[in-house]
């Protein structure tokens, strides 16, 4: 369970916020997607629950413990993350990147070997073919499912995930998508999934929240948005969707 | 002449191991503690801006020390010459490139990758080493190489502060007029550039592509540079033997184990006495069956260099040249102490030999013209010194800035109104002329007696004597022929042959040979009578 209290950030010194006493809650092996315009503050709350940034104020809780009494490394290794922009390390193998965790963490080279190869099977990257390679002999596809395993080789009960699914074609991105529902569903993870698309978050989330310049202005599940936006900045991300979902409708109207 | 020319560079090949192997030790040796220094402190330097500023100014600074300056601040910095001193010039010198590649390495990795390495759960060291000093490589490498090829270049300058380099080649040739051991030193040094910053690549690229085997065969190819000196010396192309040698007399009865490779070179420093006597060795040793060379005109303070190297075989130097110019003596001893202490010094430090004196000295005198002289009633240096004061003096151009002149200056009180330094020919004109009342001249110098000056006593005997003497490298003291053949010039040639000889040089226009074959006649008359020249030494 992750749980943020009145939690705030300002980058200097208090003159203006990037998040701004942002309340929310998430349930054990519930996905949270967190959505709004660039600089809204997405990336700077997932960042606040791995201590990759410290908050300016309020307190954040994983598992029930307040991650400021946590040592930042090991709290970190708890936790899968998911870079925005991938983050592979450029000179490690696909390998060395997957099994990167096990390692620092002081596993044995055969097992973690062993964990990576297992890993790289089930984002569907056959170890024989991919082991080997460098990152920069990868597709943009290739190397999200490359970190995506990365951050699975920890067993985390906790996922953070930044725009995991950025820059890909809709095909890819369409696969990858239901590849993560498929393993969130099997592996039981929490996640909070930072995205730009409503319809990615309508997908795969179980809660929505929608940021805007650092406050949360609207938090439900799926249906509760599309039953009732709340306010003209949700509505206009809902128009999105319904209006690719309408233009289809009528496409198929006139094919029948 | 080719097989003059190969020969020469065949004898290049002696002294190779050695000075090679002291070339890599000081630059390997100061690469390897170089980046054992600089790595952390670019690590602990990279995040901190001011740190980086006061480390990169300080080592800029020192870089821009021409290398000579800095070897030689080394040298008093740590009272010492030899390889310490060198070393620790090199590895200052190799800071820079290494220091400034290890930050800009460091400095330039994407953000990004440093977020995702605390990301991932790396402490600092785990980032450090997994992620930020393995990005950095390629630069730092970078840095490492652009350091061998200074480091290389700088050690070859390392020979005027005691180092064996390669650079030993570059200067005797420099100041011996020898092309050949020059290019030879300069292509060693080349070749020795190029292939460290080839194996440094070579690692680089090993350690990017992750390459055990490149990395190993490398990492053998550099112990192979390091032990190359140990590896030619075993191959003796040519090699002359290390030579111990001992004094005198019992020099004559070792055999040379080459007695037919008895060629020997002849030197001598830029004045009259010198080329005659040079001339006047060869020809003894020509005489005796012996290949000669003669080196003219050498810097009268790289004689004694290019017989400690190997590069000359026998010259006339001056017992008060070595007590002053090399034991760096203040305080004077008598003839015979001085004589002895020199040659010792000579065996000892430079294993270099004397054979013994030539029975005249070259001492710098006070001259002055008789009549000057006898007006201002001046016989001494004491009386001298009483009127100096109103008295210009002239000596040559290295005189007034001898210790010998500090020394004599202060034992008298010698204060002249002026002191001018002047080119030696032109100084006994002007003393005759009375441009300059006092001079202070050679001993042996023909034109004391022409221009008949006087001849002022140092009765404090302040002024050091120049007792000639016959030094030899060990190679021609353990030739018994050679040593035969020099022989009869100990103790054979007096002062006033020796004047006599000089000023048929200088004032009647007689050559160098014709000087050299009066001084010979002279022997032979001396050998036939039995006796020795008229001694000098009065002790
Ligand atoms: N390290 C930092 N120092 C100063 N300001 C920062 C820093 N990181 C982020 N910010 C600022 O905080 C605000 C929120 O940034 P954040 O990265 O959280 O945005 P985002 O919602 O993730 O945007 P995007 O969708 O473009 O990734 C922005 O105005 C950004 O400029
Ligand atoms: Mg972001």
């Amino acid at each position: 369970m992750i749980e943020l209290k009145q939690v705030s950030k300002s980058w200097d010194g208090g003159q203006s916020f990037a998040v701004k006493e942002l309340s929310l809650k998430v349930e054990d092996g519930a996905v949270l997607a967190l959505l709004g315009r660039s600089g809204c503050g997405k990336s700077t709350t997932v960042k606040m629950i791995n201590r990759l940034v410290d908050p300016t104020e309020g307190e954040i809780l994983v598992d029930g413990v307040n991650v400021m009494q946590q040592d930042p490394v090991a709290l970190r290794r708890k936790i899968g993350y998911v870079f925005q922009g991938i983050g592979l390390f450029p000179h490690m193998t696909v390998l060395e990147n997957v099994g990167i965790i096990p390692r620092i963490t002081g596993e044995e080279s055969a097992a973690y070997r062993k964990k990576a190869d297992e890993l790289l099977d089930l984002v569907h990257l056959p170890a024989q073919e991919f082991a080997a390679r460098m990152p920069e002999q990868l597709s943009g596809g290739q190397r999200q499912r490359v970190g995506f395993a990365r951050a699975l080789a920890a067993d985390p009960s906790v996922m953070l995930l930044d725009e995991p699914f950025g820059a890909l074609d809709p095909v890819t991105r369409d696969s990858l998508q239901t590849e993560f529902k498929s393993l969130q569903r099997k592996l039981g993870f929490t996640a909070v999934m930072v995205t730009h698309d409503m319809a990615e978050a309508l997908l795969l989330a179980d809660q929505i929240a929608v940021m805007k310049e650092g406050l949360l202005v609207r938090i439900g599940t799926p249906a509760e948005l599309l039953a009732d936006p709340g306010n003209d900045y949700v509505a206009a991300l809902l128009e999105t969707p319904r209006r690719h979902v309408q233009l289809l409708r009528n496409l198929e109207n006139r094919n029948a | 002449m080719d097989s003059d020319l190969l020969s020469q560079i065949a004898s290049q090949f002696d002294t190779l191991p050695s000075r090679l192997g002291g070339h890599i030790f000081l630059s390997l040796t100061a690469l390897f503690v170089g980046i054992v220094l600089s790595v952390p402190l670019g690590v602990w330097a990279a995040p901190r801006p001011r740190v980086e500023k006061t480390a990169l100014l300080l080592t800029s600074v020192i870089q821009t020390i021409p290398s000579l300056a800095l070897l030689a601040l080394m040298v008093f910095a740590w009272g010492t010459i030899g390889w310490i001193p060198a070393l620790i010039a090199l590895i200052l010198y190799s800071l820079l490139p290494m220091l400034r590649n290890t930050i800009t390495g460091l400095q330039g990795i994407d953000p990004a990758i440093l977020e995702a390495a605390d990301g991932v759960g790396m402490n600092r060291w785990q980032a450090l080493w997994l992620v930020r000093l393995p990005l950095a490589m390629p630069t730092m490498v970078a840095g490492i190489r652009t350091a061998s090829v200074w480091v290389v270049g700088a050690a070859t300058i390392a020979q005027p502060v005691g180092a064996t380099s390669l650079g030993n080649y570059i200067f005797v040739g420099l100041q011996t007029f020898n092309p050949v051991s020059l290019l030879f030193g300069c292509f060693f040094a080349a070749l020795l550039a190029l292939t460290l910053d080839g194996l440094l690549h070579g690692l680089e690229r090993a350690a990017r592509v992750r390459n055990l085997r490149l990395a190993g065969i490398i990492g053998c190819g550099l112990l192979l540079l390091a032990f190359s000196p140990l590896i030619l010396s075993q191959f003796k192309i040519l090699g002359r033997p290390n030579a111990v040698a001992v004094p005198g007399e019992d020099l004559a009865v070792q055999d040379d184990p080459q007695q037919n490779v008895s060629k020997f070179v002849v030197g001598s420093k830029p004045f009259t006495e010198q080329y005659i006597l040079a001339d006047l060795i060869a020809k003894r040793l020509r005489a005796g069956g012996m290949e000669v060379e003669v080196k003219d005109g050498m810097g009268s303070a790289t004689t004694l260099l290019a017989l400690e190297t190997g590069e000359l075989d026998c010259y006339v130097d001056y017992t008060g040249t070595i007590w002053t110019n090399f034991m760096k003596k203040k305080e004077l001893l008598t003839r015979a102490e001085i004589l002895i202490e020199a040659s010792a010094y000579l065996l000892k430090e430079k294993q270099i030999v004397c054979l013994g004196t030539l029975g005249f000295s070259n001492d710098y005198v006070f001259v002055m013209s008789r009549d000057r002289a006898e007006q201002l009633g001046i016989q001494d240096l004491y009386e001298l010194a009483k009127q100096s004061s109103k008295l210009k003096a002239g000596g040559d151009i290295e005189f007034f800035d001898r210790l010998e002149w500090r020394n004599v200056k202060k034992v008298y009180g010698l204060d002249f109104e002026e002191c001018i330094s002047m080119d030696s020919t032109l100084m006994y004109g002007a003393v005759e002329s009375g441009q300059i009342d006092v001079a202070v001249a050679y001993g042996t110098d023909g034109r004391i007696n022409r221009y008949d000056l006087a001849v002022l006593d140092d009765p404090a005997v302040a002024l050091p004597p120049y007792d000639a003497m016959l030094v030899v490298s060990p190679s021609l003291a353990r030739n018994h022929k050679a040593v035969a053949a020099l022989r009869p010039l100990l103790q054979a040639i007096g002062p006033t042959q020796m004047q006599i000889a000089n000023g048929m040089v200088d004032e009647q226009g007689a050559t160098v040979e014709e000087a050299a074959e009066y001084l010979e006649d002279s022997i032979k008359k001396q050998e036939m009578a039995g006796t020795t020249a008229e001694p000098s030494v009065e002790e």
